[in-house]
């Protein structure tokens, strides 16, 4: 299961007004448009054929008219943030090359993905535009080092990812423990309701546990779990808990199916105050589904 | 002040007599004392049996040397003589060789003096031409054999005990209960588990999960401690021992100790067996006849109001003073010597005894089957076919080669003619060939080529354990051993390998003991301390770190730095055993005794100018992610100490910003954070705090464009002090490690 929510109002609200192409239509300016990527499956699989009249959307409890609705058919951007801390080291590593590489081979043409790094560094290893053997001499040159600031990577990742005609999905890889990030956790939910993309955050607890746990860093609290959990439903997303010698490339390939098989349900705040925050709630008028959706977002 | 370098075990080399083999015969000195240590004289030969390795000698012939004459002339004993050969013309028998050995850091200053005394009193009844050695170890004097005893009178006065009250600690665990956790902290015992359920025990779940980490934590630091410093003390001895075994003949060594904290169990720790044991051997190889005096001070500490907890039963009691006597008698028995606990009093009627007991001894002359040549070590034991007497003798045997110039001690006997003396021949020395080679590039001054082959060393928990057990690559230059020690140890706990991690800080706990001035920490040791520290805080290890800083305080009072990084690593430790919970979309914890202690300690750190600044600013920043934002807000608005350096400044502005923004001030937070650019440009840290503060004021665009160039920052950008801000003075540590380098030469 995958949810997310693209909020484009924050987006375009910032860019006065601007007119965002897309290419199955053009928004008009003036208006906030906001963009919802919602997750609707059953029995674990995705619910196809539903038409904006399926949906029931509310913005801060005031029901909303669905603009438009779009189901495959965005081209996605999928940014991977590694940690290479000394937590996440030898045979850890190797999975993530390995997982990373069934991304790669997962995305369709127009897709595009970027590889970030992070210990205390945060840094694009490779871009969106890069071409494909720089992913592989990136992969192949990744070597652990240092500590985890895994709270500024997410808030940079989030926050610097690309423009809003595309659908943006953050996988962040780590095993969790923060070791010293100047961003704290509240002020993440708040970068969380403020940004566009969908966070799933990919716990390898058991990978470092089974490989290299340095005594810098500790496997993931269940604290920390429960807000990046919680961080991850905010925008949409989820948090996985992986095996590394079997899961990785598995968990990989289940969240981009899922990413890429959510509905976008577009539309225009009406009844609401334009400034603050909004809170969402996503309906699906039919009895036994599951559904995911950003849960809000913030303007001004 | 006697000098840490001048003082290493291992530049004992003792003058060696040598004789040439011309019979078949193996000299075999043996003391025959009955029930209250008065030699038994006039046995015959035929009432001695010898065997080596269990296979029986015969037995050629018995000569009895008696040392309270005078004269110091060889008697036969009574009922007949054969021996293999006569004594030669105006033979004496070699002079008696005693070696006093004082364990310093077992006894406190007041236990030692009567200890002292009645050494003293010991040394002022030998003979004159008795030759007398002297040992305090780790620390103090160390004197060969001499006549001199006026010096080695003057030598014992100098001697002061230097116990600790152990390492330090919340808990004020009693030796045996320490053993029992022992067993608990590696999840084996009940009876641990009881104990830490009795000390931690209370009607509130979280409040005895504290207690518990707390304890499981003093618990594996003890251990470690106690188990460096034995390693530090036997293994100091050990070089000693093994230096005596070039002087010929009988030695007898009088070892004076208040115990060490040994397991008594199976499984338990403190374990030193194996160096009790080795020691032994050692001795054993040297023809050494040990006395070992236990001083057992746990009754009187009974009452000691040292003590937080109370120590309630004798058997208890009893149990502490097993736990503390243990490896004394590991180390006596392994030796064949003999072990005499004294509860009360300074030991000299031990003294008494040992001067009865080495007042006369046999000279068996033994005959060696043709394989006893073979130049290696050979199990030998002497009985004697008499009741109620004790034979005290070596329990092993080197049987040199045919050919082979040997010394008297193992050579023919009992009337070999004497040879001009060689130049003497020093033990070989134990250091592995990891070792050496590490020692080679550290002498000179290759420390990049010490790290790239220690990053190549395969097994680096077996390297640590031989730095740790073998002889000191640099017998004349003691602080370099320590200097290295300590930057193999720091590398050994960057390691996954559990093993690797006991065993730095084995060797940690080791030369926390070798460096230690008796009169006084010196700029070495605190140097020494600081290089610890700084690298401990960079490895985030407080549970490591903890007894060590508390021990630099102790010993470097005069050193603001410690203060400060009392409070650092208690903060460290405070985030790694609050495990916070989530609620409100924040990650709190709230243990409010654990804050105020830490507030405390850097309080205490702000009260040195050195400090002060770099402590209000730790503060202000542990009391914002502990909730308390106006102090923290009226703390970090204090000025900066215009002597702080840019890194400090750039923090300052940094946590201001934070805490600033907590406070809802916004535009002076983004202030701050530019100005913390302007301090440290391209800071990723505070990029970071400026993204996020532009992206909640709404300037998503602005957030879009700082966070891109997050990403993008040049591979050469220095790196961002906040990196390293939880680690304390690791910031400084290249600085740090250089100048102990310099002091280690």
């Amino acid at each position: 299961m995958t949810a997310r929510v693209i909020a484009a109002a924050g987006l375009l609200a910032m860019a006065g007004a601007t007119l965002i192409a897309q290419q199955e239509g053009v928004f008009r300016a003036n208006a906030d448009f906001v963009a919802v990527d919602v997750s609707v499956r059953q029995a674990g699989r995705p619910v196809t054929g539903l038409t904006a009249r399926d949906f029931e959307l509310r913005d801060n409890g005031a029901l909303q008219d669905v603009a438009d609705l779009t189901y495959q058919q965005l081209p996605i951007d999928v940014v991977v943030a590694l940690d290479v801390s000394s937590s996440v080291a030898g045979r850890v590593l190797d999975e993530l090359r390995r997982a990373l590489q069934q991304v790669r081979s997962d995305l369709a043409a127009r897709d595009r993905l970027k590889l970030v790094t992070f210990n205390m560094r945060i840094k694009e290893l490779v871009g969106f535009e890069a071409p494909a053997d720089a992913m592989d001499t990136a992969l192949t040159r990744l070597a652990a080092s240092g500590n985890t600031m895994i709270f500024d990577t997410i808030a940079v990742a989030l926050t610097s990812s690309s423009s809003g005609d595309r659908r943006q999905l953050v996988v962040v890889l780590s095993d969790g423990e923060d070791s010293g990030s100047i961003t704290d956790a509240g002020t993440l939910f708040d970068v969380a309701r403020r940004t566009t993309p969908t966070l799933d955050v990919v716990l390898a607890s058991s990978l470092a546990s089974d490989a290299a746990v340095s005594a810098r860093s500790i496997p993931a609290t269940e604290a920390l779990r429960q807000m990046y959990s919680a961080l991850a439903r905010e925008t949409g997303g989820l948090v996985f808990n992986v095996d590394v010698s079997s899961a990785l490339s598995t968990t990989f390939r289940r969240m981009l199916e899922e990413f890429r098989s959510s509905y976008v349900l577009h539309f225009v705040p009406s009844g609401v105050a334009r400034r603050g925050a909004h809170t969402l709630d996503v309906r699906v008028k039919r009895p036994g589904v599951d559904v995911r959706a950003r849960r809000g977002y913030v303007i001004g | 002040m006697l000098a840490f370098g001048m003082l290493w075990a291992g530049t004992f080399v003792f003058a060696r007599q040598t004789f040439r083999s011309t019979v078949d015969l193996i000299a075999v000195d043996v003391q025959v004392v009955d029930h209250d240590g008065r030699p038994v004289l006039g046995l015959p030969t035929d009432r001695f049996t010898v065997t080596i390795d269990g296979r029986r000698r015969r037995v050629i012939s018995t000569q009895v040397l008696d040392y309270k004459a005078s004269s110091r002339e060889p008697a036969s004993a009574a009922g007949g003589v054969t021996s293999a050969s006569a004594p030669a013309e105006g033979f004496t028998p070699p002079p008696r060789v005693i070696l006093l050995a004082v364990d310093c850091t077992s006894f406190g200053v007041a236990a030692s003096r009567g200890m002292l005394t009645a050494a003293r009193s010991f040394v002022a009844r030998l003979q004159p031409d008795d030759e007398v050695g002297l040992i305090a170890f780790p620390h103090g004097p160390r004197l060969s054999p001499t006549t001199d005893h006026a010096r080695i009178m003057r030598a014992l006065d100098s001697i002061v005990g230097e116990r600790d009250a152990g390492p330090e600690g919340e808990f004020h665990l009693r030796p045996s209960e320490l053993v029992d956790l022992s067993l608990w902290v590696n999840g084996f015992d009940r009876q641990g588990r009881d104990i830490a359920q009795r000390i931690c025990g209370s009607s509130d779940p979280d409040t005895t999960r504290r207690c518990l980490d707390r304890l499981r934590f003093e618990v594996s630091s003890d251990l470690l401690s106690y188990e460096g410093q034995a390693t530090a003390s036997l293994g100091t001895l050990r070089e000693y021992l093994a230096a005596l075994s070039v002087l010929p003949g009988r030695k007898t060594v009088v070892l004076a100790s208040a115990g060490l904290v040994t397991s008594d169990v199976t499984g338990g720790r403190p374990d030193v067996s194996d160096m009790a044991i080795l020691l032994g051997k050692t001795a054993a190889e040297a023809n050494a006849a040990i006395y070992t005096l236990f001083l057992d001070q746990s009754w009187m500490e009974q009452f000691s109001a040292e003590t937080a907890r109370p120590k309630t039963t004798l058997t208890n009691l009893a149990r502490d003073s097993a736990v503390l006597g243990r490896w004394l008698d590991q180390f006596s028995g392994t030796a064949g010597g003999s072990f005499f606990p004294v509860l009360a009093g300074n030991g000299d009627p031990v003294f008494d005894r040992v001067i009865s007991e080495m007042s006369s001894y046999y000279l068996l002359g033994v005959q060696l089957d043709e394989a006893d040549r073979d130049g290696r070590v050979h199990q030998i034991n002497v009985k004697v076919n008499e009741r109620s007497v004790t034979v005290r003798g070596r329990t092993w045997l080197a049987v040199p080669k045919r050919g082979t110039v040997v010394a008297a001690s193992s050579a023919a006997a009992p009337a070999p003619a004497p040879v001009p003396a060689s130049a003497p021949v020093p033990p070989p020395r134990r250091v592995a060939a990891d070792v050496q080679a590490l020692a080679d590039l550290y002498e000179h001054r290759d420390y990049g080529g010490v790290q790239a082959r220690l990053a190549v060393t395969p097994d680096v928990a077996t390297l640590l354990r031989d730095y740790r057990t073998g002889d000191n690559p640099w017998p004349d230059a003691p602080r370099r051993a320590a200097a290295l020690g300590l930057e193999l140890a720091l590398n050994g706990l960057r390691h996954d390998n559990g093993f690797a991690r006991d065993e730095a800080i084995k060797v940690l706990a080791q030369y926390q003991t070798l460096v230690r001035q008796p009169s006084g920490a010196d700029a070495f040791e605190c140097s020494w301390y600081w290089t610890e520290i700084a690298g401990l805080e960079g490895l985030l290890q407080p549970y490591i770190a903890t007894p060590f800083v508390n021990r630099a305080v102790e010993r470097c009072p005069k050193e603001a730095r410690f203060q400060l990084a009392q409070a650092l690593v208690t903060e460290q430790q405070y985030w790694i055993d609050e495990r916070p919970t989530f609620s409100g979309e924040r990650l709190t914890s709230s243990n409010a005794s654990g804050q105020l202690a830490i507030t405390r300690l850097y309080e205490k750190a702000t009260a040195d100018r050195e400090t002060a600044s770099e402590a209000r600013l730790r503060l202000a920043w542990f009391l914002y992610r502990t909730g308390k934002i106006d102090r923290a807000l009226e703390l970090s608005g204090e000025k900066l100490d215009p002597a702080a350096d840019r890194q400090l400044q750039y923090l300052s502005e940094l946590t201001r910003g934070q805490i600033l923004r907590a406070a809802r001030q916004p535009d002076a937070a983004a202030e701050m954070f530019r100005h913390a650019l302007d301090t440290w440009p391209g800071a990723q840290a505070a990029r970071v705090a400026l993204m996020t503060l532009s992206l909640d004021l709404g300037r998503a665009q602005e957030a879009a464009g700082i966070g891109n160039d997050v990403q993008h920052a040049p591979d050469d950008q220095p790196i961002d002090p906040w990196w390293t801000f939880r680690e304390g003075d690791y910031r400084a540590y290249p600085a740090i490690i250089a100048r102990l380098r310099e002091l280690a030469r």
